[in-house]
């Protein structure tokens, strides 16, 4: 038996109550039947979390699932994300992580990330300089913890601040972490995709802390449609799928309430079952007052389907 | 051998989902007449192993192919949850090559089918399981060159080659195992696993363990979207000793 709610376009959406979350397409056995499993354990991490906040000229909602698998393994979130304002520069600073599951303390490495990047970034300005700095602090705190070859984490931040166009933003990332821009015309991927065109899937990382990361950034000029920011746990389907970009399309052009964000994040689809991260972005239009100070509005986004 | 009845269905198939194919290639010879029964038995148990992980079964699909004389196609390609498994049985001498050329042709028609359905298709995985000898000894590892081989080096070959476990016993020989086992190249190996117990149930459910508890490793891998063909260790005091594709000496 399935639930329902109106979602922001006004249309019934019906979610599986055992989850709580969206089918989103074929959901196979693993969302209905998997059990809730145990708590973490001491000094474990919290299954999921969301935020909402606005600045003068954006609106955020972000939330980061534990995944099937994990819950399935009896094991913790290895996601995390941070938002953060800077309100001396009007600094928005996004960091998304993605522990890399095959290390068993791969959170505390995301946490970790999650937490000192955004200074990181304020001194400097750099993403660059931001990250090869939070690279070797990861491996002075992952050798005074567990181990360096017990935790790593991809990395992927956006920092959004008023320019001259409008609003602007340096991203960067490291690995298989995206960021997407949702235009009139649909999904546009900013950040480069690892895998190219091969016979079979491989899909290898190179994630931090590492003794030369794989560091790439991009500046842009005018972000004037929402943007998203996340971990692989979405972007992968996002990537593969027109069926999901057509989806989130629906949800996500409009600002949703925090609560539904995380139950779209949290979608069911079948072998899609890792941890899920998405820090989404809608600026504010700027408009000039009659007395020539700016103000910023939500425009609304009218995409086509994907 | 014709071509396989391709019996996923398109909707229970989401476009970008990975797919890690595992094929099951089984000696049904004459020689393995009295042990049909553990053989049937062996492969229910382990079907069913795999179907009580619904995060595997949505992970993975299994393909059961037999061969003597000739190779069939007895479960095509399919979710463990889907599959129904016939009765095996025994007759016929043991030509390693008929059941190369089964395999091949089943995996490209798998293939093509699931990137047709927007699936991201891993390296496929056999486990070829035998009693003996090859009465086509020599020529099947021209079949297998031809067909299923990569030259490292020289990057030629068949790209998409499939990770071979080989499973022996009775008459089976390391060194035939040590053959069948591929890739002989690279940091991953393939595997092989030998037993000389006349427990001949016994050493086919052990086989069977092994099978079943690589898919699952292997699946729980690929729902991290990092996919790896994870090869358990055989249980202790199961008799079974394993070595490397390549190599006859056994680890110790």
């Amino acid at each position: 038996m399935r639930s329902s709610e109106v979602g922001p376009s006004g249309q019934e959406s019906i979610f599986l109550p055992r989850r709580g979350v969206f089918p989103l397409g074929a959901t196979g056995r693993a969302p209905l039947e998997l059990p809730d499993g145990l708590p973490p354990a001491v000094g474990g991490t919290v299954d999921h979390t969301l935020s909402e906040s606005e600045t003068p000229y954006s609106v955020i909602r972000a939330a980061s699932i534990r995944g099937l698998l994990h819950r399935r393994a009896n094991e913790e979130r290895q996601d995390a994300y941070s938002v953060t304002w800077d309100a001396e520069s009007e600094t928005l600073l996004i960091v998304v992580c993605d522990g890399v599951g095959s290390l068993p303390d791969s959170r505390r490495a995301a946490d970790f990330l999650c937490s000192i990047l955004p200074s990181l970034y304020l001194e400097s300005r750099s993403w660059r300089s931001a990250i090869e700095g939070a690279n070797r602090a990861l491996f002075d705190f992952a050798a005074g913890n567990s181990g360096v070859d017990r935790m790593a984490s991809t990395v992927v931040a956006a920092a959004l601040a008023p320019a001259p166009a409008g609003l602007g933003a340096e991203i960067a990332w490291t690995d298989d972490s995206t960021i997407w821009a949702l235009r009139e015309e649909g999904w546009s991927l900013l950040t480069q995709d690892v895998d190219g065109e091969e016979p079979i899937h491989t899909g290898s990382v190179r994630a931090l802390p590492t003794e030369r990361p794989r560091i790439r950034t991009q500046k842009l000029h005018a972000v004037d449609c929402p943007i998203f920011i996340m971990s692989d746990g979405v972007g992968t389907p996002l990537a593969m799928a027109d069926e999901v970009g057509s989806q989130l399309t629906a949800w996500w052009s409009d600002v949703p309430d925090a609560f539904s964000f995380a139950r779209q994040v949290g979608f069911a689809r079948r072998t899609f079952v890792d941890d899920r991260t998405v820090v989404g972005v809608w600026p504010k239009v700027r408009s000039e007052t009659t007395v020539g100070s700016a103000r910023w509005q939500l425009s609304r986004l009218n995409p086509s389907s994907r | 051998m014709s071509t396989p009845a391709y019996s996923v269905t398109e909707g229970s198939i989401t476009s970008g989902q990975i797919i890690m194919p595992f094929y099951i290639v089984c000696d049904v010879s004459s020689s393995m007449a009295s042990d049909m029964k553990a053989l049937n038995k062996a492969l229910a148990d382990l079907v069913n192993a795999i179907r009580n992980d619904p995060v595997i079964d949505d992970m993975t699909m299994i393909s059961v192919i037999s061969f003597s004389n000739s190779a069939q196609v007895e479960v095509p390609l399919q979710a463990p949850s889907e599959v129904i498994l016939p009765v095996l049985s025994a007759g016929g001498g043991t030509f390693f090559g008929s059941a190369w050329e089964a395999y091949h042709s089943a995996f490209q028609w798998d293939s093509a089918e699931l990137k047709a359905l927007g699936c991201k298709v891993f390296r496929p995985c056999v486990f070829f399981l035998t009693d003996g000898k090859a009465l086509d000894g020599g020529r099947w590892q021209d079949t297998f060159q031809r067909l299923l081989s990569f030259d490292n080096e020289s990057l030629s070959g068949n790209a998409a080659y499939p990770y071979v476990c080989a499973f022996g016993f009775r008459d089976a020989s390391e060194q035939s195992l040590a053959e069948i086992a591929y890739p002989d190249f690279g940091t991953k190996k393939g595997k092989w696993f030998m037993s000389h117990s006349d427990e001949i149930g016994q050493l086919l459910a052990a086989m069977a363990d092994v099978i079943g508890r690589t898919v699952i490793s292997s699946g729980q891998t690929a729902a991290l979207g990092r996919p790896s063909i994870v090869v358990e260790d055989p249980e202790n005091n199961s008799g079974i000793i394993m070595g490397e594709a390549g190599a006859v000496d056994a680890f110790v």
